[in-house]
Protein backbone atom coordinates (compact mmCIF):
# COMPACT_ATOMS: atom_id res chain seq x y z
CA UNK A 1 0.00 0.00 0.00
CA UNK A 2 1.38 3.15 -0.62
CA UNK A 3 2.77 4.44 2.48
CA UNK A 4 5.61 6.01 1.01
CA UNK A 5 3.59 7.95 -1.61
CA UNK A 6 3.93 11.65 -2.06
CA UNK A 7 0.45 12.46 -2.52
CA UNK A 8 -2.26 13.82 0.19
CA UNK A 9 -4.42 10.61 -0.43
CA UNK A 10 -4.83 7.81 -3.37
CA UNK A 11 -8.45 8.72 -4.69
CA UNK A 12 -7.99 5.63 -7.03
CA UNK A 13 -7.45 3.60 -4.21
CA UNK A 14 -9.97 5.01 -2.04
CA UNK A 15 -12.73 4.55 -4.94
CA UNK A 16 -11.84 0.89 -5.60
CA UNK A 17 -11.82 0.28 -1.93
CA UNK A 18 -15.55 1.29 -2.28
CA UNK A 19 -15.98 -0.66 -4.86
CA UNK A 20 -16.01 2.18 -7.34
CA UNK A 21 -19.08 4.12 -5.54
CA UNK A 22 -18.05 7.50 -6.85
CA UNK A 23 -20.96 9.12 -4.59
CA UNK A 24 -19.79 7.25 -1.89
CA UNK A 25 -16.66 8.35 -2.40
CA UNK A 26 -18.08 11.86 -1.88
CA UNK A 27 -19.74 11.56 1.01
CA UNK A 28 -17.04 10.35 2.75
CA UNK A 29 -14.41 12.50 1.68
CA UNK A 30 -17.23 15.19 2.97
CA UNK A 31 -17.14 13.67 6.64
CA UNK A 32 -13.58 13.02 6.35
CA UNK A 33 -13.71 17.54 6.28
CA UNK A 34 -16.08 17.80 8.69
CA UNK A 35 -13.91 14.91 11.21
CA UNK A 36 -10.79 15.11 11.15
CA UNK A 37 -10.41 18.81 12.43
CA UNK A 38 -12.43 17.87 15.29
CA UNK A 39 -10.10 14.71 15.81
CA UNK A 40 -7.23 17.60 15.48
CA UNK A 41 -8.64 19.77 18.16
CA UNK A 42 -9.09 16.79 20.40
CA UNK A 43 -5.58 16.04 19.58
CA UNK A 44 -4.05 19.54 20.54
CA UNK A 45 -6.16 19.11 23.79
CA UNK A 46 -4.62 16.13 25.11
CA UNK A 47 -1.45 17.18 24.09
CA UNK A 48 -1.61 20.25 25.90
CA UNK A 49 -3.38 18.72 29.35
CA UNK A 50 -0.44 16.44 29.05
CA UNK A 51 -3.24 13.62 28.81
CA UNK A 52 -1.88 10.42 27.35
CA UNK A 53 -5.03 8.38 27.40
CA UNK A 54 -6.67 11.38 25.54
CA UNK A 55 -3.85 11.59 23.48
CA UNK A 56 -4.02 7.23 22.45
CA UNK A 57 -7.87 7.66 21.65
CA UNK A 58 -8.31 10.92 19.57
CA UNK A 59 -5.09 9.71 17.58
CA UNK A 60 -6.45 6.34 17.21
CA UNK A 61 -9.52 7.72 15.91
CA UNK A 62 -7.64 9.78 13.42
CA UNK A 63 -5.20 6.87 12.42
CA UNK A 64 -8.59 4.54 11.29
CA UNK A 65 -10.47 7.67 9.70
CA UNK A 66 -7.20 8.75 7.67
CA UNK A 67 -6.01 4.89 6.89
CA UNK A 68 -9.44 4.33 5.26
CA UNK A 69 -9.47 7.51 3.12
CA UNK A 70 -6.11 6.69 2.03
CA UNK A 71 -4.34 9.33 3.43
CA UNK A 72 -1.73 7.24 4.21
CA UNK A 73 0.96 9.78 5.47
CA UNK A 74 -1.71 11.52 7.92
CA UNK A 75 -2.55 8.00 9.28
CA UNK A 76 1.24 7.46 10.35
CA UNK A 77 1.82 10.47 11.91
CA UNK A 78 -1.16 10.09 13.38
CA UNK A 79 0.11 6.45 14.61
CA UNK A 80 3.08 8.17 16.02
CA UNK A 81 1.00 10.41 18.17
CA UNK A 82 -0.87 7.34 19.01
CA UNK A 83 2.33 5.19 20.09
CA UNK A 84 2.96 8.62 22.48
CA UNK A 85 -0.34 8.42 23.82
CA UNK A 86 -0.03 4.71 24.68
CA UNK A 87 3.68 4.54 26.02
CA UNK A 88 2.87 8.00 27.60
CA UNK A 89 5.51 9.84 26.20
CA UNK A 90 3.02 12.64 25.59
CA UNK A 91 6.72 15.27 25.68
CA UNK A 92 7.92 13.36 22.79
CA UNK A 93 5.22 14.11 20.76
CA UNK A 94 6.23 17.06 19.62
CA UNK A 95 7.53 16.64 16.31
CA UNK A 96 4.86 14.49 15.36
CA UNK A 97 2.65 17.20 15.90
CA UNK A 98 4.17 18.91 13.63
CA UNK A 99 4.15 16.67 11.11
CA UNK A 100 0.51 15.30 11.98
CA UNK A 101 -0.55 19.32 11.38
CA UNK A 102 1.69 19.60 8.20
CA UNK A 103 0.17 16.70 6.77
CA UNK A 104 -3.26 17.48 7.54
CA UNK A 105 -3.06 20.70 5.56
CA UNK A 106 -2.05 18.94 3.02
CA UNK A 107 -4.55 16.11 2.67
CA UNK A 108 -7.81 18.74 3.80
CA UNK A 109 -6.94 21.01 0.75
CA UNK A 110 -6.59 18.06 -1.84
CA UNK A 111 -9.74 16.35 -0.43
CA UNK A 112 -11.74 20.05 -0.68
CA UNK A 113 -10.90 19.78 -4.57
CA UNK A 114 -12.39 16.91 -4.57
CA UNK A 115 -16.01 18.23 -3.77
CA UNK B 1 -29.42 -10.72 7.03
CA UNK B 2 -29.45 -8.44 9.85
CA UNK B 3 -26.11 -6.82 11.10
CA UNK B 4 -24.70 -4.30 13.44
CA UNK B 5 -21.51 -2.27 12.69
CA UNK B 6 -20.21 -0.34 16.27
CA UNK B 7 -17.45 2.06 14.71
CA UNK B 8 -16.97 5.53 16.40
CA UNK B 9 -15.17 6.63 13.35
CA UNK B 10 -18.40 7.79 10.75
CA UNK B 11 -15.85 7.16 7.61
CA UNK B 12 -14.96 3.84 8.18
CA UNK B 13 -18.86 3.37 9.67
CA UNK B 14 -20.35 4.80 6.44
CA UNK B 15 -17.87 3.08 4.14
CA UNK B 16 -18.95 -0.54 6.09
CA UNK B 17 -22.63 0.21 6.10
CA UNK B 18 -22.30 0.96 2.05
CA UNK B 19 -20.91 -2.59 1.51
CA UNK B 20 -22.77 -4.55 3.70
CA UNK B 21 -26.01 -3.31 2.47
CA UNK B 22 -24.54 -4.13 -1.03
CA UNK B 23 -23.85 -7.62 0.09
CA UNK B 24 -27.20 -8.24 1.14
CA UNK B 25 -27.15 -7.03 4.91
CA UNK B 26 -29.75 -4.96 6.33
CA UNK B 27 -27.49 -2.94 8.64
CA UNK B 28 -27.41 -0.73 11.48
CA UNK B 29 -25.39 1.60 12.94
CA UNK B 30 -23.76 2.25 16.69
CA UNK B 31 -20.97 4.81 17.17
CA UNK B 32 -20.42 4.08 20.67
CA UNK B 33 -19.65 0.88 22.55
CA UNK B 34 -23.11 1.30 24.76
CA UNK B 35 -25.54 2.00 22.12
CA UNK B 36 -24.26 -1.37 20.16
CA UNK B 37 -24.85 -3.35 23.45
CA UNK B 38 -28.66 -2.04 23.78
CA UNK B 39 -29.02 -2.30 20.03
CA UNK B 40 -27.79 -6.14 20.66
CA UNK B 41 -30.00 -7.02 23.20
CA UNK B 42 -33.16 -5.68 22.12
CA UNK B 43 -32.71 -6.82 18.23
CA UNK B 44 -30.04 -10.15 18.55
CA UNK B 45 -28.39 -9.18 15.33
CA UNK B 46 -26.86 -12.24 14.15
CA UNK B 47 -24.05 -10.62 12.26
CA UNK B 48 -21.89 -8.19 14.50
CA UNK B 49 -19.04 -6.15 13.62
CA UNK B 50 -16.96 -4.29 15.94
CA UNK B 51 -14.21 -1.59 16.49
CA UNK B 52 -11.94 -1.84 19.27
CA UNK B 53 -11.72 1.24 20.72
CA UNK B 54 -14.77 2.61 21.33
CA UNK B 55 -16.44 5.54 23.66
CA UNK B 56 -18.09 3.86 26.69
CA UNK B 57 -17.89 0.40 26.08
CA UNK B 58 -14.57 -0.76 23.77
CA UNK B 59 -14.89 -3.53 20.97
CA UNK B 60 -13.40 -5.90 23.32
CA UNK B 61 -15.44 -6.03 26.70
CA UNK B 62 -18.57 -5.97 24.40
CA UNK B 63 -17.21 -9.27 23.02
CA UNK B 64 -17.22 -10.67 26.50
CA UNK B 65 -20.83 -9.51 27.23
CA UNK B 66 -22.15 -11.03 24.27
CA UNK B 67 -21.00 -14.11 24.50
CA UNK B 68 -22.04 -14.15 28.18
CA UNK B 69 -25.47 -13.42 27.24
CA UNK B 70 -27.74 -16.29 25.92
CA UNK B 71 -29.68 -13.73 23.85
CA UNK B 72 -26.67 -12.98 21.45
CA UNK B 73 -24.01 -15.85 22.10
CA UNK B 74 -24.75 -17.47 19.17
CA UNK B 75 -23.84 -14.18 17.07
CA UNK B 76 -20.88 -14.15 14.40
CA UNK B 77 -18.51 -11.41 15.93
CA UNK B 78 -15.75 -9.75 13.85
CA UNK B 79 -13.35 -7.80 15.62
CA UNK B 80 -12.34 -4.62 12.77
CA UNK B 81 -9.57 -2.51 14.29
CA UNK B 82 -6.26 -0.71 13.59
CA UNK B 83 -4.89 -2.79 16.46
CA UNK B 84 -2.91 -5.02 14.61
CA UNK B 85 -0.08 -6.46 17.19
CA UNK B 86 -0.21 -10.17 17.37
CA UNK B 87 -1.10 -9.85 21.33
CA UNK B 88 -4.06 -7.45 20.30
CA UNK B 89 -5.58 -10.64 17.79
CA UNK B 90 -4.99 -12.93 20.28
CA UNK B 91 -6.95 -11.27 22.81
CA UNK B 92 -9.73 -10.19 20.52
CA UNK B 93 -10.11 -13.88 19.65
CA UNK B 94 -9.78 -14.78 23.50
CA UNK B 95 -12.31 -12.56 23.82
CA UNK B 96 -14.92 -14.49 21.79
CA UNK B 97 -14.85 -12.96 18.26
CA UNK B 98 -15.21 -15.29 15.71
CA UNK B 99 -13.08 -13.58 13.27
CA UNK B 100 -10.26 -10.73 13.52
CA UNK B 101 -10.18 -8.00 10.57
CA UNK B 102 -7.37 -4.78 10.94
CA UNK B 103 -7.66 -1.42 9.56
CA UNK B 104 -6.88 -0.47 6.84
CA UNK B 105 -9.09 -3.45 5.48
CA UNK B 106 -9.11 -4.73 1.63
CA UNK B 107 -12.74 -4.68 0.37
CA UNK B 108 -12.54 -7.99 -1.09
CA UNK B 109 -11.03 -9.74 2.02
CA UNK B 110 -13.44 -8.21 4.42
CA UNK B 111 -16.47 -9.35 2.06
CA UNK B 112 -14.97 -13.26 2.37
CA UNK B 113 -14.58 -13.02 5.51
CA UNK B 114 -18.59 -11.82 6.45
CA UNK B 115 -19.65 -14.76 3.57
CA UNK B 116 -17.54 -17.04 5.78
CA UNK B 117 -19.83 -15.49 8.72
CA UNK B 118 -23.23 -15.39 7.06
CA UNK B 119 -22.71 -19.01 6.42
CA UNK B 120 -21.77 -19.83 9.81
CA UNK B 121 -24.36 -17.90 11.13
CA UNK B 122 -27.20 -19.71 8.59
CA UNK B 123 -25.80 -23.15 9.96
CA UNK B 124 -26.06 -21.96 13.34
CA UNK B 125 -29.84 -20.70 13.39
CA UNK B 126 -30.77 -23.90 11.67
CA UNK B 127 -28.91 -25.67 14.40
CA UNK B 128 -30.80 -23.77 17.19
CA UNK B 129 -33.97 -24.24 14.95
CA UNK B 130 -33.51 -28.10 14.90
CA UNK B 131 -32.54 -28.23 18.25
CA UNK B 132 -35.49 -26.77 19.52
CA UNK B 133 -38.17 -28.99 17.32
CA UNK B 134 -36.49 -31.90 18.88
CA UNK B 135 -36.68 -30.36 22.55
CA UNK B 136 -40.73 -29.82 21.45
CA UNK B 137 -40.85 -33.61 20.74
CA UNK B 138 -39.38 -34.79 23.76
CA UNK B 139 -40.99 -32.65 25.75
CA UNK B 140 -44.62 -34.27 24.04
CA UNK B 141 -42.83 -37.87 24.72
CA UNK B 142 -42.59 -36.63 28.27
CA UNK B 143 -45.62 -36.49 28.79
CA UNK B 144 -46.37 -39.96 29.16
CA UNK B 145 -43.76 -40.79 31.35
CA UNK B 146 -44.52 -41.22 35.31
CA UNK B 147 -47.34 -42.69 37.05
CA UNK B 148 -50.28 -43.10 35.14
CA UNK B 149 -53.81 -44.41 36.72
CA UNK B 150 -55.29 -47.53 35.30
CA UNK B 151 -58.50 -49.01 35.90
CA UNK B 152 -57.48 -52.49 36.50
CA UNK B 153 -61.15 -53.56 34.61
CA UNK B 154 -61.58 -51.42 31.85
CA UNK B 155 -58.36 -50.07 31.10
CA UNK B 156 -59.22 -46.87 31.24
CA UNK B 157 -56.61 -44.05 32.51
CA UNK B 158 -57.40 -41.24 34.96
CA UNK B 159 -57.27 -38.01 33.36
CA UNK B 160 -57.65 -35.72 36.32
CA UNK B 161 -59.98 -36.26 39.90
CA UNK B 162 -62.87 -36.94 38.56
CA UNK B 163 -62.90 -38.26 34.98
CA UNK B 164 -61.75 -41.45 32.86
CA UNK B 165 -61.16 -41.88 29.64
CA UNK B 166 -60.41 -44.45 27.10
CA UNK B 167 -57.00 -45.11 26.51
CA UNK B 168 -56.87 -44.45 22.90
CA UNK B 169 -58.12 -40.85 23.34
CA UNK B 170 -55.61 -40.41 26.05
CA UNK B 171 -52.36 -41.94 24.80
CA UNK B 172 -53.70 -39.97 21.27
CA UNK B 173 -53.94 -37.00 23.90
CA UNK B 174 -50.48 -36.55 24.59
CA UNK B 175 -47.96 -37.98 21.84
CA UNK B 176 -48.31 -38.20 18.31
CA UNK B 177 -49.26 -41.73 18.51
CA UNK B 178 -52.02 -43.00 16.38
CA UNK B 179 -54.23 -45.88 16.36
CA UNK B 180 -54.91 -49.14 13.86
CA UNK B 181 -57.68 -51.14 15.11
CA UNK B 182 -57.61 -54.65 14.56
CA UNK B 183 -58.15 -58.18 17.49
CA UNK B 184 -55.17 -60.07 18.70
CA UNK B 185 -55.80 -64.12 18.80
CA UNK B 186 -56.75 -64.68 22.25
CA UNK B 187 -59.27 -61.65 21.82
CA UNK B 188 -60.41 -63.61 18.48
CA UNK B 189 -60.34 -67.01 20.25
CA UNK B 190 -63.06 -65.66 23.04
CA UNK B 191 -65.36 -64.29 21.02
CA UNK B 192 -65.30 -67.70 18.59
CA UNK B 193 -66.03 -69.48 22.32
CA UNK B 194 -69.09 -66.90 23.07
CA UNK B 195 -70.34 -67.68 19.33
CA UNK B 196 -72.84 -65.80 18.12
CA UNK B 197 -76.15 -65.21 20.21
CA UNK B 198 -79.03 -68.16 20.30
CA UNK B 199 -81.95 -67.44 18.12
Amino acid sequence: MGHGTTHAFDRAELVEQLGGDEDLAREVIGLFLQDCPVQMTAIAGALAARDPRGLHAAAHTLKGAAGTITAHRLAEAARLLETCGREARVEDATEAWRMLEAEADRVLAALRDEV
Amino acid sequence: VRALIADDDRVTATILASALRRWGFEVTLAHDGRTAWEHVVSHRPPMIILDWMMPEMSGLDLCHRIREDPRSAHAYVILLTSRDASADRVAGLDAGADDYVTKPFDREELRARIMVGKRVARIQSELIERVSELQQALANVRQLEGLIPICSYCSRIRSDQDSWEQMESYVSAHSSATFSHGICPTCLEKMSEVGEPER
